[in-house]
């Protein structure tokens, strides 16, 4: 662990354009051999493009894909190291379960009786080895998805693509599926790059998180950096109900960054945001307070930042409440706030007026 | 309110009449014009003639002349290899050029296979006439092999043989053996495909083993599809088959057309009609699968 860890893929400057429509604008990416990452965005946002481009089954309209430096732009996808999970499953209706899985190394001329040994102790790491002598018509969505897998594990290989593989199982099988995946990768240590459009999925399954849109990639971080640190507004606003609020930048203090805004001034850690103080003053941009860091009444006192707010409205969602709430100097701008339900309920009602507060290292500037 | 809800009961009643005329039409229509048929046939088949009248007694002279007669058996079996070797040759081109046709992108796929499915709706007489033309003793090919001096005189091997039935029959039918196997590879999910080369296949393994199989009932569906056509066809031998071509068909055609024997051609057709549905029942098990697309 104490060396850097090594980058097993590297995309340069690649770009891919359908009949002159550019759907991937010269992306850069480095994936790090042996993490879980997951390429996250709305479809059309490229997502999928990259994940065939490095598996081979896309060409690059420009730009390179390294394979530990060497570029393999060229490399015919069944020379590649990679396997992929597909979207659909993409099993083999004509063969069973075993015959799938065993299909990697049946066509490298691996003898049979190695093979039915392999497929074996592949089947048993995703709990099917009962299973192997069913067709893939016989198993449900979940059992598909592991065969999918075990057979895209048995070619041992240094990168497995994972489609959107999730999307068509149920939420509570979905849950399953993610901590298994995740366990697994830790276990294998095999690189994965796994795509999707759920942002609560890529939180929860990835080592980092690559967030795309329009065919450019817009962060690349750890979940906690994209969620509390997001690099720009697109991403602010793709994780959750984030609270954005038009600021401009004001004076430099010790250690924050004052923002003025139609609620009032507050204070902003740099600590947050390296190049925060950098940044001239009077740029317009957006202050962001995730709706569970605000804190109401006398929760709030030692907060730096405080307003007056008027509540509209409450909910119970389970482990959180709901509230919303409009600030008495911009009644326009609605704020959400998320606080931990108690059996003893919220100490506020509808119309209460309150003063809320939350602290400057709570709070995250994104320049527009 | 009320009025809306009689005209809307009204026409409910008028839909069950309707949708019952549908229902017995859809029953009917084949009973009156399939099953009946082929019933009077059977019957047909069992009666003798006596004569040139038709005795209406029904008797097993007829299944018996077939097996007992000295040409009958015999020409029924080479027929069967002769259109055995239809769905073959149906075949053996039939795949390449659908395999090439489910391969092309997009608008050129359709424009291709419509160049290729279009001899369909030509008339099947006229191509015949056109392969007579071609093969005749004073046919094209003839004429060109003389022109550049290959041969000296017409050869005459070309046609009026059961040769020249086999390559007719091949040729008018190819589409029929190539369309449902167009048809099969172009259900082949493209992932499957994608699949086969990602875990490390080449071109040729994933054809044996993915496209192939796949593909496999499609094909069994042609060749079942060309044997049966060509089994019943009597006018392709009877153009171009000559006196060495002559088929099963052609004697169950003499026994209406010139010997006036119904019964006797009646018996033959249920013997043919058994061996289709024999055919069609056998490759349907055949194609049959455990796995669904």
């Amino acid at each position: 662990m104490d060396e850097a860890p090594k980058t097993l893929i590297e995309l340069r400057q690649v770009a891919k354009s359908y009949s002159g429509v550019e759907v991937l604008h010269d992306v850069d990416l480095m994936l790090r051999d042996g993490e879980f990452m997951t390429v996250l965005g709305p479809s059309g946002s490229g997502k999928t493009t990259i994940l065939r481009i490095i598996g081979g089954l896309v060409r690059p309209t420009s730009g390179a894909v390294l394979l530990d430096g060497t570029d393999i732009s060229a490399m015919p996808i069944n020379r590649r190291p990679f396997n992929t999970v597909f979207q659909d499953y993409a099993l083999f209706p004509h063969m069973t379960v075993e015959a799938n899985v065993g299909y990697g190394l049946k066509v490298r001329g691996e003898q049979k009786a190695r093979i039915r040994e392999r497929v074996i102790e592949t089947l048993r790491l995703v709990a099917l080895e009962e299973y192997a002598a069913r067709y893939p018509s016989q198993l449900s969505g979940g059992q598909q998805q592991r065969v999918a897998l075990a057979r895209a594990l048995i070619c041992e290989p240094r990168l497995i693509l994972l489609d959107e593989p999730l999307g068509a199982l149920d939420a509570e099988l979905r849950r399953q599926m993610q901590r298994f995946l995740k366990r697994l990768q830790k276990e294998i240590r095999t690189t994965f790059l796994f795509v999707t459009h759920d942002q609560e999925e890529a939180v929860t399954i990835a080592d980092r998180i690559c967030v795309m849109n329009n065919g450019q990639i817009e962060q690349i971080g750890s979940p906690e950096e994209v969620y509390y640190r997001p690099a720009n507004e697109y991403v602010a606003r793709f994780f959750g109900d984030n609270n954005l609020i038009d600021i401009a930048i004001g004076s430099l203090g010790n250690g924050y960054r004052e923002v003025t805004s139609k609620l009032g001034t507050f204070r902003c850690a740099i600590g947050n945001r390296p190049g925060l103080a950098e940044v001239t003053a009077g740029r317009p941009g957006k202050l962001l307070v995730r709706p569970e860091a605000i804190a109401i009444g006398s929760a709030g006192d030692g907060a730096q930042n405080r307003l007056r707010v008027r509540v509209e409205d409450m909910s119970f969602v389970g482990p959180v409440s709901q509230v919303l709430a409009r600030p008495l100097a911009e009644p326009e701008r609605a704020l959400m706030i998320k606080l931990a339900s108690r059996a003893s309920g919220i100490p506020l009602a509808v119309g209460d007026e309150a003063e809320v507060g939350f602290s400057a290292e709570e709070c995250h500037v994104v320049t527009t | 309110m009320t009025a809306v809800r009689v005209a809307a009961r009204g026409e409910d009643e008028r839909h069950v009449g309707y949708r019952l005329v549908i229902t017995l039409l859809a029953y009917a229509l084949p009973v009156v014009f399939i099953l009946l048929p082929l019933i009077l046939f059977l019957i047909q088949s069992f009666y003798y003639v006596d004569h040139g009248d038709i005795v209406r007694e029904l008797t097993l002279r007829n299944y018996e002349r077939f097996f007992t007669g000295r040409a009958f058996l015999p020409v029924f079996i080479k027929t069967c290899w002769l259109c055995l070797g239809v769905a073959a040759i149906t075949v053996l081109f039939g795949y390449p050029v659908a395999y090439l046709l489910a391969s092309l992108e997009g608008r050129r796929k359709y424009v291709m296979m419509v160049i290729f499915v279009i001899p369909l709706m030509m008339s099947y007489i006229i191509k015949i006439y056109a392969i007579r033309a071609i093969l005749g003793g004073n046919g094209f090919l003839n004429r060109i092999l003389l022109f550049f001096g290959i041969i000296d005189q017409p050869l005459t091997f070309l046609i009026f043989n059961l040769q020249a039935v086999l390559l007719t029959l091949s040729v008018i039918l190819l589409p029929f053996a190539m369309l449902p196997i167009f048809i099969a590879l172009e259900r082949i999910p493209r992932s499957l495909i994608d699949a086969s080369f990602d875990l490390g296949a080449s071109s040729f393994q994933t054809f044996r083993d993915v496209i192939w199989p796949l593909s496999l009932q499609g094909t069994i569906v042609g060749a079942t599809f060309t044997f049966v056509l060509a089994l019943g066809d009597f006018i392709t031998p009877q153009m171009v088959g000559g006196t060495s071509g002559f088929t099963f068909g052609r004697i169950i055609y003499s026994q209406f057309g010139f010997a006036f024997n119904w019964p006797f051609g009646a018996a033959l057709s249920v013997i043919l009609l058994a061996v289709v549905l024999v055919a069609i029942v056998g490759t349907g098990l055949l194609a049959r699968t455990r796995h669904q697309l």
